[in-house]
């Protein structure tokens, strides 16, 4: 009986889901033609606000393609934007919440028609409303809202009675008129990784972290509200302000880093039996107190900081004391039992690792070298689910302590971790083949998916494991074939940074670009407006280990180091 | 040797495939998947019982055996072919929408099938068949 109707049905299946994805993928794939006369869209932008525009036929070869609009281009502070619309395509309009998942965040724009007449928004103004999700399309509300407003109509009559398409687009900048004369900014447009460009990122990350400290030592992020203050991006600006200041002998920088530390040292600090850690009333926070580590051991290696380095020996016998004998960490110390608690996580272990790796630099004690080690080991030797690392999810962390701890204690079967932690990677970083958004090549997505807008935090955090890898690499005397495409993926990341470091390649569609208040910061992710704490902190570490990475000797600056281009 | 792997019975050797399957998918679904919802742990867990349970009873050679181990086949059957047709379908959308340029190459296609296939579609169809020839339950 089964014999009988399960092959046939087994085969209708395949049939039909063959045919049904086929058809999917041809439904909504975007062949047609741009609309006669209408395949460019040129913008004037003047303070964040779309000051003139108009839509046209593709110009003849050689003609001005801002001609259209001349008169306002002499107007100061103008930017002339041509959005070229590729191709068009369908959406899905069945419901509203498929009809938003119908665009590629960044790189797609919408035109609704009703009884004959046009509404358009274009990428540049669905990026300057904030009406692209993080991860995938748009939403769909606020994008019928503005149709609506253009054509005059509720929103609920342009829903039912409009017809939809979505307009794939390229984006050309036009040179201002007069060219911009100021040599920073103009270093700033720039995306070659060079030793100029990556001190002038890092000297503005920095800046922006300094204008975000207030007088008590907090940092004040852009966070939603209800969100609790984040400590573990306070503690890694922090570090960066202290790293970057001593690299650069900013004054400013390291003196903002002290207070930011006083600030960690004042909040954060309780009794973990022997022992002070940071935590609250019940709880000491391992994670917590090794990001805390972390940021003393960057303060106190300069004279100034000498009052660190006491704090800096204690945080580390804390850290000591919830080592597990396997080498891992409790997550937590329970202050009621006076005892170390809670389940093994890579994250706390790579914390943790880091922070006494670091530590030992001041405190010179060998057992934090030795903890530090030990963790190491458990964090790249212990096989995990069925003999198989989690290499996609491993802690950018394990890579840093790796590199740092080489001259110390090398462990080649660590740097063989992270290197495949980084092979592994290239299935997150968007290559040129995989871009949806050309723009966006050499960034990491949040997950495994076809997400094709990528988070800055963890591209900042993968590119500077690889750049600690590759660091490692080398010292190692690893060849030079087994690890360039690590190098030309590294580089990826570092030039993505670049590019989306605010006021960004899109600083037009700002309206405080030219008073330049969140210059220097990063942003969650491209489609993003607000620069946040954590996302600087991480992008101005990696910047920041590129530029040691690439600079051949104090001093250098200004000299261009090897210019790179991704090439996937 | 032989000998004593056939004497153990065609029925064990099931029960154990049934085990190594249920583990497979209890691990993919509970050490991959980044998600933790009622709607996909009620019907995982579902399969995942009745898998133990065909598989204790083709141990024990239980009488209930055979019936158990059709509905499980069944009911895994059903939720591999569901959960293949979301796949593929969530590749083509994909697909569709960012276009040649940027969205899921065939080699996705071909891994997403060869990871669901063996484990949620081949294997029960394979039970199903094998229980067929063996006639009606006892």
């Amino acid at each position: 009986m089964t014999a009988r109707w399960l092959p046939r049905l087994l085969i209708a299946y395949a049939l039909v889901l063959t045919g049904g994805c086929a058809a999917l993928v041809v439904w909504l794939s975007p062949r047609d033609e741009p609309r006669a006369g209408a395949s460019e869209i040129l913008s004037a932008w003047r303070q964040g606000a779309l000051a003139a525009r108009r839509i046209t036929a593709k110009p003849a070869a050689g003609a001005d393609p801002g001609a259209a609009l001349a008169a306002e281009r002499g107007t100061p502070g103008t930017t002339l934007v041509v959005e070229h619309v590729v191709r068009e395509g369908r959406v899905f309009t069945l419901t509203r919440t498929l009809f938003g998942l119908s665009f590629v965040a960044g790189r797609d724009g919408v035109r609704a028609t009703l009884n004959g007449r046009d509404a358009t928004l274009t990428a540049d103004d669905l990026l300057r409303e904030r009406l692209y999700r993080r991860t995938f399309g748009v939403d769909s509300e606020g994008v019928l809202d503005r149709l609506a407003n253009q054509l005059g109509c509720g929103k609920d009559e342009l829903w039912r009675s409009g017809s939809f398409r979505r307009l794939v687009i390229t984006r050309t900048v036009l040179p201002r008129d007069p060219p911009e004369l100021d040599l920073i900014r103009r270093a700033r447009q720039e995306t070659a990784v060079t030793t100029s460009r990556l001190t002038l990122a890092i000297k503005d990350a920095g800046r922006f972290l300094v204008q975000r400290l207030r007088e008590d030592g907090r940092f004040s992020d852009g966070a939603p509200a209800g969100a609790g203050y984040d400590w573990a991006a306070h503690a890694a600006a922090t570090v960066f302000l202290a790293e970057s200041g001593e690299r650069l002998d900013a004054y400013e920088l390291r003196s903002a880093a002290r207070r930011a530390g006083r600030f960690l040292q004042q909040m954060g600090s309780v009794r973990c039996g022997p022992n002070p850690c940071i935590g609250g009333l019940e709880r000491g926070d391992t994670g917590g107190s090794a990001d805390t580590l972390l940021a003393y051991s960057e303060l106190a290696t300069e004279k100034a900081g000498v009052a660190f380095r006491g704090l800096t020996a204690e945080l580390a016998s804390f850290l000591r004391a919830q080592q597990r004998g396997n080498g891992g960490f409790f997550t937590y110390y329970d202050r009621a039992r006076q005892r170390g608690a809670g389940t093994d996580r890579d994250d706390v272990d790579a914390q943790a690792v880091l922070a006494l790796a670091r530590a030992h630099r001041i405190t010179g004690n060998p057992a934090d070298l030795e903890a530090a080690r030990r963790g190491l080991r458990h964090l790249t030797g212990r096989p995990g689910l069925l003999g198989a690392r989690d290499y996609l999810g491993g802690d950018h962390r394990v890579c840093v302590a790796m590199n740092d701890l080489w001259e110390r204690a090398a462990d080649p079967a660590a740097l063989d971790y992270c290197l495949d932690w980084t092979s592994w990677g290239a299935l997150l970083q968007i290559d040129r083949r995989s871009a949806a958004v050309a723009e966006y090549r050499g960034g990491v997505r949040p997950n495994l998916g076809w997400v094709p807008v990528p988070d800055l935090t963890a591209t900042a955090q993968r590119t500077e494991g690889a750049i600690a890898t590759l660091a490692a690499a080398v010292r190692a005397g690893r060849s030079a074939d087994s690890i360039r495409a690590l190098d030309v993926r590294m580089a990826g990341g570092v030039e993505l940074l670049l590019r989306e470091q605010l006021p960004g390649a899109r600083a037009y569609l700002r309206p405080d670009a030219e008073a330049e208040s969140d210059l220097g910061g990063f942003t969650r992710s491209p489609v993003d407006r607000d620069p946040r704490l954590a996302t600087t902190a991480a992008a101005g570490s990696a910047l920041l280990r590129c530029l040691r990475a690439v600079e051949p000797a104090r001093g250098a600056t200004g000299k261009p180091a090897r210019r790179r281009s991704v090439k996937h | 040797m032989f000998q004593r792997l056939k004497r153990l019975g065609v029925d064990r050797w099931v029960a154990v495939a049934n085990v190594a399957v249920g583990a497979t998918i209890a691990l993919a679904a509970l050490a991959a998947l980044p998600i933790r919802s009622p709607s996909l742990a009620v019907p995982l867990f579902a399969v995942l019982a009745l898998l133990t349970a065909s598989a204790i009873g083709l141990a024990a050679r239980a009488r209930w055996a055979d019936r158990v181990t059709r509905v499980a086949a069944i009911v895994l059957l059903l939720a591999g072919l569901l959960v293949l047709a979301g796949l593929m379908l969530e590749l083509a959308f994909h697909r569709g929408l960012t276009g040649p340029a940027g969205g899921p190459g065939p080699l996705s296609f071909a891994l997403t099938l060869l990871l669901v296939l063996p484990y949620t579609v081949i294997y029960p169809a394979g039970l199903l068949l094998w229980l067929d020839s063996r006639g009606p339950s006892r």
